[in-house]
């Protein structure tokens, strides 16, 4: 069978197609990893689920309280089932649901692009050493896997029931 | 017990700088029931992760350890920043302790760290502390 031929002046085209492919998918990868339990500590999943990448610094500004459902998380109703009280307990309901779509970028247009939480209390979080954990220790996989020649077509395998949309999976 | 020692490698040579460069910060390791320590106290938690446990060259597999160190430095608030640097040098001086030539390795497991980051600031409203946050991967082999 023969191939499609192409002139060798698509070589540059098809090369920064490839890779700007490859930065969207490491960036898209990367928020994916992040907005996980096991890459994020979790407790209402608020700050799991707000992570974000864009061409701006990402401003840690956002309260769990203005955002549903994590607002009512640590609320009951009261014994006379008329107002919303605080039950001041750690909440078994967490929640990760990202906020924000990852956008496409262009990595000519868009050389750098900021990753980052948006949750007002995320620095608390950076004391938990599972951020670090992926940023020093899965992205190095991470990106040796998304910037290399490729096949085409990626298959992903998934074990357990984890919930995430990345952290279980297995390349193959 | 190479997982004990790749363990051991690290925190000891954490410790020991720590220890040279101000004897009054306490450790804190993985697994370790503390109280926070006062207000006036400096103290360090640090933690190994693993994400790597072997690497499978020809034939059996290899115990090839890798992973994070995360070191949180922390000092009194409000009182400059002076003591949080001299501590995290000697913290990062600890950790890349390992990789000197002259390194004595006790624990026969070839310690290495690489890209150590940090020290990051935090300044948390209701901490008791102010707090430096340092990393960096490491590889254990044997």
């Amino acid at each position: 069978m023969a191939g499609r031929k192409k002139g060798i002046g698509q070589i540059v085209t098809d090369l920064e197609r490839q890779l700007n492919d490859d930065y969207n998918a490491l960036i898209q990868l990367t928020v994916e990893g992040l907005s996980t339990e096991k890459n994020s500590p979790v407790d209402t999943g608020f700050f799991a689920s707000s992570w974000k990448a864009g061409t701006q610094k990402i401003r840690a500004q956002d309260k769990r309280e203005n955002h549903a459902p994590w607002s009512g998380i640590y609320k009951t109703r009261s014994p006379g089932g008329n107002q919303w009280v605080n039950t001041g307990k750690k909440p078994t309901g967490s929640q990760i649901k990202p906020r924000f779509a990852v956008p496409e970028f262009n990595f000519k247009r868009q050389p750098t692009v900021y990753i980052g939480n948006t949750a007002e209390y995320a620095g608390y979080a950076l004391e938990s050493p599972k951020v670090a954990n992926f940023i020093q220790g899965e992205m190095r996989s991470l990106v040796q896997q998304t910037f290399k020649e490729k096949a085409p077509g990626r298959i992903f395998t998934r074990t357990g029931s984890n919930s995430s949309v990345f952290g279980s999976y297995t390349r193959l | 017990m190479t997982l004990v020692n790749a363990r051991a490698a690290f925190e000891k040579a954490v410790t020991d700088a720590v220890s040279a460069a101000d004897a009054t910060v306490l450790m804190v390791y993985d697994n370790v029931r503390y109280t926070v320590p006062g207000k006036t106290k400096k103290y360090i938690l640090m933690t190994i992760n693993f994400n790597r446990s072997t690497l499978q060259n020809q034939g059996a597999a290899q115990d090839y350890y890798s992973g994070v160190i995360q070191c949180n430095v922390y000092v009194p608030k409000s009182a400059g920043t002076a003591v949080l640097s001299s501590i995290s040098e000697a913290v990062i001086d600890g950790l890349t302790s390992v990789n000197a030539s002259g390194y004595s390795d006790t624990f026969n497991v070839s310690p290495r760290v690489s890209d150590v980051s940090g020290p990051t600031p935090l300044e948390l409203e209701d901490r008791s502390h102010f707090i430096g946050i340092i990393s960096c991967q490491f590889t254990a082999v044997v």
